[in-house]
């Protein structure tokens, strides 16, 4: 398919998780065959990662501060290059044939406007059963389960902003995410209910498995502020729209 | 204006001094690029700088010590400002009002603030591309931060050298940094694609450039001009002696019927847009400056040169020494060209010039 | 014959040296040199122009191409001795050019001036060259360019050599006499071509002919009226306007950067 060939701009906004960008970098390098770059967007951190992108020769953004994950997501986009747009989370390993099965399922159709993969841990319809012990063993898994298979791609209505691809007249159309939203949580909901009213639809690719750490920097530091976060910004979503986002889930 | 100037330039030497200089030490006749108030004697000078000087000063003695700052200096001058100054002044002016307050803040401030206060009505963002210029690119963002900039975007692109480390962490600025070579003039194009100001200045990472120098440009679109170019007529030599890129891109404006603009192109920093002229323009145009200088003139948008900064010096030795100076002289001609099949897209192979049959001219040449 | 002496006595010239009755001016069957002068009411200088024509070279040819005159032209240079081609309406410069030049024989086209006597001294480095060798022999003149204010056609001259590669020949160009053209570049880059001298030139400079600026003839002294012109001339438009065509066209061959390269910018960077 043709549009394969297009670029992907992989954005990666990060805030003091060197060890696991190191990691996800390596995941893409290893597991991705078609024409992507990759533009890591770093809310001021302070623990080598600016370093580590200018050594391993990474686009990098370097905020001054940490201004949250849509801030961050935003610039990276703005200044993307690709025809496709994805953003990943940090602590997203990816998969064999990740990115090809997942722009199958993208240009599947014209009014498809965003996709997303299936994983181990993730809020809502994306969530998957999957038993593992080691990373080694998921990625085995992975590897077989990563058939490419249009049967199992199911159209949903809100996809995790943790592994995100989405087209960029999606971004010309509805413009950046909603920042209100900051430091995160519920701009993924938002953006997809913006798509939705645009008549795009939504994707979740069955036939893609990636791995998902979780949101163990955050919730791990500070678990009542992540929980009050979460409800704060629930509330947004509902007094912006009037529609409360768990019926999307 | 203060007495000082007409000397030895004090400190920092700037442009204005130079045009003092050069002038014989004359002070400019006042209606020159002055403003309407003050064409309209409403201003009177030497009590507005006195003013200013004393406003700072109690703006800063009603402050604890430990709250100087450059936002607070540049919060109270903008609060001052627009009570004790009613009517438009001119850029100039408006400076010297402004190093008055600074001067006045600054004998009460330990240790003295460098930041220069501008009363502005929006934001300004600031882009600066750098390509291995780890001597000068903390220098060149110093003299940013002494302006009301909210955003400086330091691009880099293909550095060998410790250029980003050479950056020290500040609150402003955003530091995009490429692996690979981008290309001559590409980084202004993504600066425009992520700045977020409504006036964005454009500088090289190469050329320290005083804060009082690039004040005009950002002053000049907070006030509404959508392109503010550097003036740099007097660096040029008679047109003789011009080269090849100086003379192409007075060919351009002259076509395009703004010979008042003479030599003054997008091609040379430092210049300014605004939110609407970058938007009219679009990222892509301004990989080409010369592209978007054709395309600023022809969809109308206001262009003036506000100031005239001196980099054509500094340029002409740093491109003896490289070998590479010719070949950017002829990438800039290419630019041009490819600035005139874009207009000619727009407006006609000729740019609406003459359509009178060669006949009918010749009838009118020859008339007895 | 009384009308030669009345011409001769209002003019205040020195004596004028015929060389037959059929007229001064030569017409060698095979010229090797072609002078070509378009003319349109230029009674008054004509006689001259023609007297330092005949001086250039023995083997010529002087083609006179007047059209639309009302004061007699055509009528002097025939008697003149000259080859006249007339047209009923006035054709402009440029195209009397061509249509001299197609009908030209000889292996050099010089072209003048009616309108300007210059000495055939003057005149003939520029045959000199073209037989020697060079393709495009140009008037080594700039134009003014001391003044303060440049004007906008001495700017689109010096543009477009810039342009074109050839700084060297600063401000020279097609626009101005004298010049001489070698036929074979004249044909090869098309006699229509000649009508809009800056793509002449740039024609030549692509095909690779030799253009040179060989000999400098201040024509803007001799004859200032056409050189001061307003910057509103319509004269100042056209020829600014032919300079474009010129660039245009380059832009037709050589692609929309005129064949010069972008050091490899990454466009696609910027959406």
């Amino acid at each position: 398919m043709k549009e394969e060939t297009n670029l992907t701009s992989i954005i990666i906004p990060t805030h003091n998780g060197l060890h696991l960008l190191t990691s996800c970098i390596e995941a893409i390098r290893r597991h991705t065959e078609v024409p992507y770059e990759i533009i890591v967007v770093d809310n001021g951190s302070t623990d080598g990662t600016q370093e580590y992108c200018i050594q391993a020769k990474l686009t990098i953004v370097a905020l001054p501060r940490n201004e949250g994950f849509p801030a961050a997501c935003n610039k990276g986009l703005s200044i993307a290059s690709g025809e496709q747009l994805l953003l990943l989370n940090n602590d997203v390993l990816v998969t064999p044939r990740w990115l090809s099965n997942m722009l199958r399922a993208l240009y599947s159709a014209d009014e498809v406007g965003i996709v997303g993969p299936v994983t181990n841990y993730a809020s809502g319809r994306q969530q998957k059963d999957i038993v593992w012990r080691t990373l080694e063993e998921f990625m085995q898994i992975a590897e077989q389960h990563n058939q490419a298979d249009p049967a199992k791609w199911l159209e949903v209505q809100r996809l995790v902003g943790l592994c995100f691809l989405f087209k960029r007249k999606l971004w010309e159309r509805l413009g950046p995410l909603d920042e209100r939203f900051s430091p995160g949580h519920y701009e993924d909901d938002d953006y997809c209910y913006r798509a939705r009213r645009q008549a795009f639809r939504l994707l979740m690719c069955g036939d893609t498995l990636v791995y998902h750490a979780g949101s163990a920097s955050f919730a791990a530091v500070n678990p009542k502020g992540w929980n009050s976060l979460i409800e704060r910004n629930r509330r947004k979503f509902i007094d912006k729209w009037g529609i409360d986002p768990w019926i999307y889930m | 204006m203060s007495r000082r100037k007409l000397g030895r330039p004090v400190g920092r030497q700037h442009s204005l001094a130079i045009t003092y200089a050069r002038n014989g030490f004359k002070r400019p006749a006042r209606s020159q690029k002055s403003g309407k108030a003050e064409r309209q004697g409403k201003i009177k000078w030497g009590q507005l700088e006195h003013r200013a000087g004393q406003a700072g000063y109690s703006a800063a003695s009603g402050q604890a010590e430990s709250s100087h700052s450059y936002e607070h200096l540049q919060s109270s001058f903008e609060e001052w400002f627009k009570e004790a100054v009613k009517g438009k002044l001119s850029w100039r002016s408006i400076l010297t009002i402004s190093k008055a307050y600074r001067r006045g803040y600054n004998t009460i401030a330990r240790p003295p603030l460098p930041g220069i206060p501008l009363p502005l009505r929006g934001t300004v963002s600031a882009v600066v591309a750098a390509s291995n210029e780890e001597k000068t690119i903390a220098a060149v963002i110093a003299e940013l931060s002494r302006l009301p900039i909210q955003e400086i975007i330091v691009i880099l692109n293909g550095c060998k050298d410790s250029s980003f480390h050479s950056i020290e962490k500040n609150d402003r600025v955003t530091v995009i940094s490429y692996p690979q070579r981008l290309g001559h003039d590409v980084a202004r194009g993504i600066g425009a694609s992520l700045a977020a100001g409504d006036a964005v200045l454009f500088v090289d990472g190469d050329i320290v450039l005083a804060a009082e120098d690039l004040a005009a440009f950002v002053l000049e679109i907070d006030k509404g001009t959508d392109v503010a170019l550097n003036d740099i007529s007097p660096y040029l030599p008679p047109f003789s002696k011009q080269d090849d890129v100086t003379r192409s891109k007075m060919f351009l404006n002259y076509m395009l019927g703004r010979p008042d603009l003479q030599a003054n192109s997008l091609t040379a920093i430092p210049h300014a847009l605004s939110r609407r002229a970058i938007t009219v323009l679009g990222g892509k145009s301004l990989i080409v400056p010369p592209k978007a200088q054709a395309l600023a003139i022809v969809q109308g948008l206001t262009i003036r040169a506000p100031q005239s900064v001196d980099v054509v010096r500094k340029n002409r030795i740093r491109s003896e020494n490289a070998g590479a100076g010719n070949e950017v002289a002829r990438l800039i001609l290419g630019d041009h060209f490819e600035a005139l099949d874009e207009v000619m897209r727009l407006k006609g192979s000729r740019l609406k010039m003459t359509r009178l049959s060669r006949s009918e001219l010749a009838r009118k040449r020859n008339r007895r | 014959m009384p009308r030669k002496r009345r011409y001769a006595s209002r003019r205040n010239r020195k004596t004028i040296v015929y060389k037959g009755p059929s007229g001064y001016v030569n017409n060698h069957p095979n010229p090797v040199v072609s002078i070509i002068i378009p003319a349109m009411n230029e009674r008054a200088t004509l006689a001259d122009v023609l007297y330092q024509a005949s001086r250039i070279h023995r083997c010529s040819e002087t083609i006179v191409v007047a059209n639309g005159s009302t004061d007699g032209t055509p009528e002097i240079s025939a008697k003149l001795g000259a080859r006249v081609i007339t047209a009923d309406k006035p054709l402009g410069h440029d195209v009397g050019r061509r249509v001299g030049a197609e009908a030209a024989k000889g292996q050099v086209l010089l072209f003048i001036d009616a309108d300007m006597v210059i000495p055939a001294a003057e005149l003939r480095p520029f045959v000199k060259a073209v037989l020697e060798g060079v393709d495009v022999a140009l008037n080594d003149y700039s134009g003014p360019t001391g003044g303060r204010e440049v004007h906008t056609v001495v700017l689109a001259k010096h543009s477009l050599n810039a342009m074109l590669g050839r700084s060297d020949l600063k401000g020279a160009s097609l626009t101005a006499v004298p010049h001489a053209i070698s036929r074979k570049a004249a044909a090869a880059i098309g006699f229509r071509t000649l009508e809009v001298p800056p793509v002449a030139l740039a024609a030549a400079v692509l095909r690779g002919f030799k253009v040179q600026a060989v000999h400098s003839v201040q024509v803007g002294r001799i004859n200032p009226a056409k050189y001061r012109g307003r910057q509103g001339d319509p004269l100042t438009s056209l020829i600014a306007g032919d300079h474009l065509d010129a660039l245009h066209w380059l832009i037709y061959e050589r692609g929309s950067r005129g064949g010069y390269s972008d050091l490899g910018r990454q466009r696609d960077k910027v959406r």
